[in-house]
This record gives C-alpha cells, structure tokens and sequence, in this order.
C-alpha cells in the first residue's frame, strides 16, 4: 500500500479523534453540562478507549492483513455519523426528568461516564486499532519498523492538531457539533474505501447501517414551551416559557437554574435580578456628573435593561462572552438598543476599560455550576474596586444554598478582603446572595429610600433597607488569589453535598 | 444590617442571624433558650432549628425538629396558626426526604448500570484479545 495513503488515512484517524472527542462533550452538554467532571469522564474514556484499540489493533494486525482497516475504519465512521442520536437516546435513560441543580452531581458525573462510555468509548476503540493495522501495512514495515511507526504516528498526531484547531474555529461555527462529528464519520468511511479491498462488499459494511438504525430510536419530545433552540461557540441556548409565562434564558443541561428572565412586558422579574435594580439605583455619580452602570456577565441583558428602564439617565453597558446571548436578549428579553455591549472576557473588557463606573454588576457563572476563577480572586476584586468612582458599588450574584456554601463562603471573604465594609444578603425566596462592595462610605438610609422610591421600586427594593436581612461578609476563610484559586474544587464539594 | 440589640432574648438573637443567614451563630443563640422557658419559646426554638437544618439540607434533623415544636404547641393548646405553619414545612421536609429517598435509588440503579458497562467493556477487550488468537480468524469483518 502506498506510504502517502497510509499517512493521509492516519491524519484523517488522528483528525477523527479529536472532533469526536471534543464534539461528544458538546453533545452531552444538554444533558450532563460541560464541567469539568463531564470532561475527565469523556477524556478519561477516549484515552482508555484507544489504549485498548491500539493494544488489540496491534495483536490483530499480526495475524492478518486483509481487510482489518477498512473494517474499523467502517465501524469507527458508522459510530461517529450516529453519535448525536447515540448521546440523546442514551442520556434520557440514566438522567431522571425534573432534576434540580442541587440534585444533579451523580447523575451528572455516573450518567456523563456511561453515555461516554458506550457512546464514544466504541467508535474510540475502532480508530485506536486503525493505527497499528498501518503501520503493519507499511511496505517498510519489515526492514524499518521505527521509522515507518514513528512516521505514521507523527501523521496521526498532525491529524490530530488540525481536528483539534479545525473542530473549534471551523466545524463547530459552520456545522454544529452533530454536523462536525458526522462529517468525521463520513471522513472515515472514505478513509475505508481508499483501503485495500475496501470496495469490497463483506460484513463490515454493516457498520454503515448504525447510522439508519440511530435514526430510528425516538428521540425525546421537544419542550413545548421552548421558543428557540440554539448551539453558541460556547454552550447550548435555550429560551423557555416557565409556567408563570416568563422567558427564561437556559444553557446546556439547564435544570432548575436561569441566567436570564424577561416577563413580556414588565420591568420586574419575580426573581433575583430584581436585587440588583438596588446597587444600580443608589450608585453615586462620578466627578463628571454621569452615572454609569457596568454588568459583567450581561447574558440575555436582564439586570441592564431593568436599569436602564428604571433610571433613562443611567449609561448602561455590559461585557459578554457568547454573542448569541446578546442576539437572544435583542430578540427575546428586550434588551434595549441602547445599552452598550462589548463581546469579551469580563476582566480582559474591565482592565480594558478606561472610565469608572457608579456600579459595576458581576453575574459571571460558567458552566452552571462554576463562577470562572479568574473572576473572584483578590486580584480581580482590586480591579473591581480601582473601576469604581468614589463612593461607587460593587455587586456579586453568588449561588449557594447557605452563607457556609463553600463557594459562597471564600468568594465573599475573598471579596471581603478588598470591600472591608462589604455586606451581603439572600435575595428572599432564592438560592442567590447579593454582596455589596463600597468603595467608600456607603450611602445613607435616607438617600437610598428616596432613590428607590422615586423610581417606584419600593415593593421590590425595600427589603434591602428595612428588612435586617444584610449581614457582614465573612471574616475568615480562604482568600482566592490569581496564583490558587481552586473555584472548580469548591464548587464540586459545594454539588457534592448539595445532592 | 440590623445587629440583634443586647436586651433581645436568645430567641430573638437566633432570629436575626438566622434572617441574615448566620447559621452557626443562629445555632449558637438558640443554646440561650433553656427548658425552663415558656412553651411557646421553647416551640419557636425548635421550629428556627428546624429551619437552620432545612436550609442546610438537613430535612430529617428538620423534620425532627418541626415534630418537636408541635408536639410542644400541642402540649400548650392553642397557637394553631403557628402549629399550621410548622405542619406545612413538615409536610414540605417530608417530601423533600421521600424525594431525595427516590434519587438515591435511581443513583444506587445508575450505579450498578455503570458496573454492567464496565464488565461489558472488560469482556469485549477480552474477546478482542481472543480473536487475535485465533490463527485466520483475527480481524474484524
């Protein structure tokens, strides 16, 4: 067989693998999410996968030659063309309906593994087998077994780099990742067919029936109350109806948690953006006069257009880092045109960012369960604070289901630590914490009472004076730094003990 | 933030921290309500214990704890809309432990699931290794 078939059928393996792999976390991200436990698992599988495809591959392949690799080049095409239905029909049978965040963690982590398992565990086995089975059919083989393994290798692994570059900036904006996986499927059975004797009608052409078969398995019904559906660059986009009619802003596996909402037609929300109308109310204007409000983690643009409305002389503006969120807030939540939005990492847009603010909001969650590391350590909270204009605030949205909630507890002293004055509060009927940060004196009672009530908020915002219910940040605890902040161990242990 | 004022009972403190979600201070405040106090003090007692371990996820503990205080309002007859209140979160703490009874099972199902999986994918390693054996009858397809 040709040197530069063989190469080429190794790149396209190599090339396979990695859409497959990168592909199958965004495919079970509806389901499991995409933490960082979903990823071991589903790298976790793919390396054991192919170790054992290599091992048998190699076995195999000093047997017989025949036509081994256009078999599992059929097989591996057949799996990865069938994995999106795969990944859906097996999800719905290990993750139960209805499931709450706090309930989620094993089924998230036992469910996540079996699908990856037996999803993308057998079409990682076919393409590990594929690359001994080449090195073998190497007309060097016998007289230069190093050269020609390392040189099939070398090719599988450039394959590698460009699935990995290609599925990121090139499959996943233009197909999808059910789009990307099946292209690599088809890839492969091309692969296949440019193998010796892979024309040749025998049993592995079966293979290719999987992908019918995949078709075949009824899919879950589609949410009636979804008014659209929508893949980003980053996670998977829902807009819901909840049953009180108000439109809600899911991503990925959703459960019971939102990070936007928009009752058509109505100011307030019901739930805790709601708080947040307090600190963007009573900020204090800068030298210049002007009041400025920033929202880190703008999402659908709930908390800046609830500003925005609330005080027209308020410049809002607000940092994401989907844009289709900002589409969907245009479309869905009626985002206002004029609140400004730059698309980009919350603190590269912040330390980018030459004017201060009255308020800045920070509503950065990643992945459901995750606030990203580089947004509550001690180092971005200074950059917070340096961003504010005398006496400006700041406001974190923390979930957790106590004030002992481990996340909760060392982002709130982290906080503590640059906001010495810093107080926070659950948003009543919520798992959510607002913290509020001064950057100086904090604004007297009576002020505050009178902002809100001339912007008609009083049955909303009230509670944050009257009701007792802010008390100080904690006063020890783990101080998150840019060097060690182990956010993603917090939050598992935080998951852990919530289910 | 309202600090509790130093003439406030231990109850009184237990439910300020408590509203302001100090859970171990709560805990802590509700030590000062003796045996010795009225029925209805020692009631509320049990009903905020049951409301720290409820928001911890305690739901048995929380379910104990709200049993006691109506045992207590029954002791002392009347108080029914505060007995109705603490029924109500019993019946929410009891569902919510027959809830999480249910998921542990289906976790408990998932997990014997993944073991059947494992074992599938040791016995199928296996037989690959077998064919590989087998003189002529090695490769797949």
């Amino acid at each position: 067989m040709r040197s530069w078939l063989l190469y080429l059928v190794a790149a396209a393996t190599g090339a396979a693998v990695l859409v497959v792999e990168l592909m199958a976390v965004r495919l079970m991200a509806p389901w499991f999410g995409q933490s960082q436990l979903v990823w071991t698992n589903v790298i976790g599988v793919v390396l054991a996968a192919l170790a054992a495809g290599q091992w048998l591959g190699g076995r195999w392949a000093e047997k017989q030659r025949g036509t081994g690799p256009s078999a599992l080049l059929l097989a591996a095409g057949g799996l990865s063309i069938a994995l999106p239905e795969l990944v859906d029909w097996l999800a719905t049978r290990v993750r139960p309906d209805g499931l709450a965040l706090e309930e989620a963690y094993p089924f998230v982590t036992i469910g996540s593994l079996i699908v990856a398992l037996l999803a993308v565990g057998a079409p990682m086995v076919a393409m590990g087998a594929i690359t001994p089975w080449l090195v073998r059919l190497s007309r060097g083989a016998q007289d230069q077994p190093g050269r020609v393994a390392g040189a099939v290798l070398a090719a599988g692994t450039l394959g590698s780099l460009v699935g990995a570059f290609g599925a990121t900036h090139a499959l996943l904006p233009t197909l999808g990742s059910a789009g990307s996986v099946r292209l690599a499927g088809v890839v492969l059975v091309l692969g296949a067919l440019a193998m010796p004797g892979g024309w040749r009608p025998g049993r592995s052409w079966g293979f290719l029936l999987l992908p019918l078969g995949a078709r075949l398995i009824p899919q879950p019904p589609e949410h009636p109350e979804v008014l659209q559906v929508i893949e980003t660059p980053y996670q998977f986009a829902r807009v819901e109806v909840d049953t009180d009619g108000t439109r809600l802003l899911r991503l990925n596996e959703g459960l019971d948690s939102f990070h936007s909402a928009y009752v058509p037609g109505a100011l307030w929300t019901g739930r805790y953006f709601d708080a947040f109308a307090f600190p963007a109310l009573v900020a204090p204007p800068g030298a210049n006069g002007e009041r400025r409000l920033l929202v880190l983690g703008l999402g659908a643009g709930t908390m800046a257009r609830q500003a925005a409305l609330l005080d027209p002389e308020l410049i809002v503006s607000g940092v994401e880092i989907d844009p289709v969120l900002i589409e969907l807030g245009r479309i869905w939540f009626d985002l206002p045109e004029p609140v400004g939005v730059s698309i980009a990492d919350a603190r590269i847009a912040l330390q980018a960012e030459p004017a201060l603010f009255s308020a800045i909001l920070v509503d950065c969650y990643s992945q459901q369960i995750y606030l990203p590391p580089h947004l509550c350590t001690f180092e971005f909270f200074e950059l917070l604070r340096a961003r504010l204009v005398a006496g400006g605030v700041a406001a974190l949205n923390l979930s957790g289901r106590t004030r002992e909630d481990p996340v909760v507890a060392a982002v709130a002293f982290t906080f503590g630590a640059v906001f010495p004055e810093a107080t926070m509060a659950r948003v009543p009927g919520t798992r959510n914490w607002i913290v509020l940060g001064w950057n100086g004196a904090s604004p007297d009672q009576s002020s505050a009472a009178e902002r809100i009530g001339k912007a008609g908020a009083q049955d909303q915002l009230d509670w944050m004076l009257k009701d007792g219910l802010f008390a100080p940040v904690p006063l020890t605890g783990t101080l998150l730094v840019d060097r060690d902040a182990p956010v993603e161990a917090l939050a598992h242990e935080s998951w852990r003990h919530g289910s | 933030m309202s600090e509790p004022r130093t003439q406030d009972t231990s109850l009184d403190m237990a439910r300020t921290y408590w509203r302001q979600g100090l859970l171990r201070e709560a805990e802590q405040a509700l030590k000062g309500v003796t045996a010795g106090q009225p029925v209805a003090e020692r009631a509320s007692a049990q009903v905020l214990t049951g409301n720290i371990a409820y928001e911890r996820g305690e739901y048995r503990q929380a379910v104990e704890a709200w049993q006691a205080a109506l045992d207590l309002y029954a002791s002392d007859g009347g108080m029914e809309s505060s007995a109705q209140a603490v029924a109500d979160n019993l019946a929410m703490g009891e569902a919510r432990i027959a809830r999480r009874a249910e998921l542990e099972q289906e976790a408990r199902h998932l997990a014997v699931q993944l073991a059947a999986v494992l074992l599938l994918a040791v016995a199928a390693f296996a037989i690959g290794c077998r064919m590989s054996r087998r003189r002529g009858n090695a490769a797949p397809g």
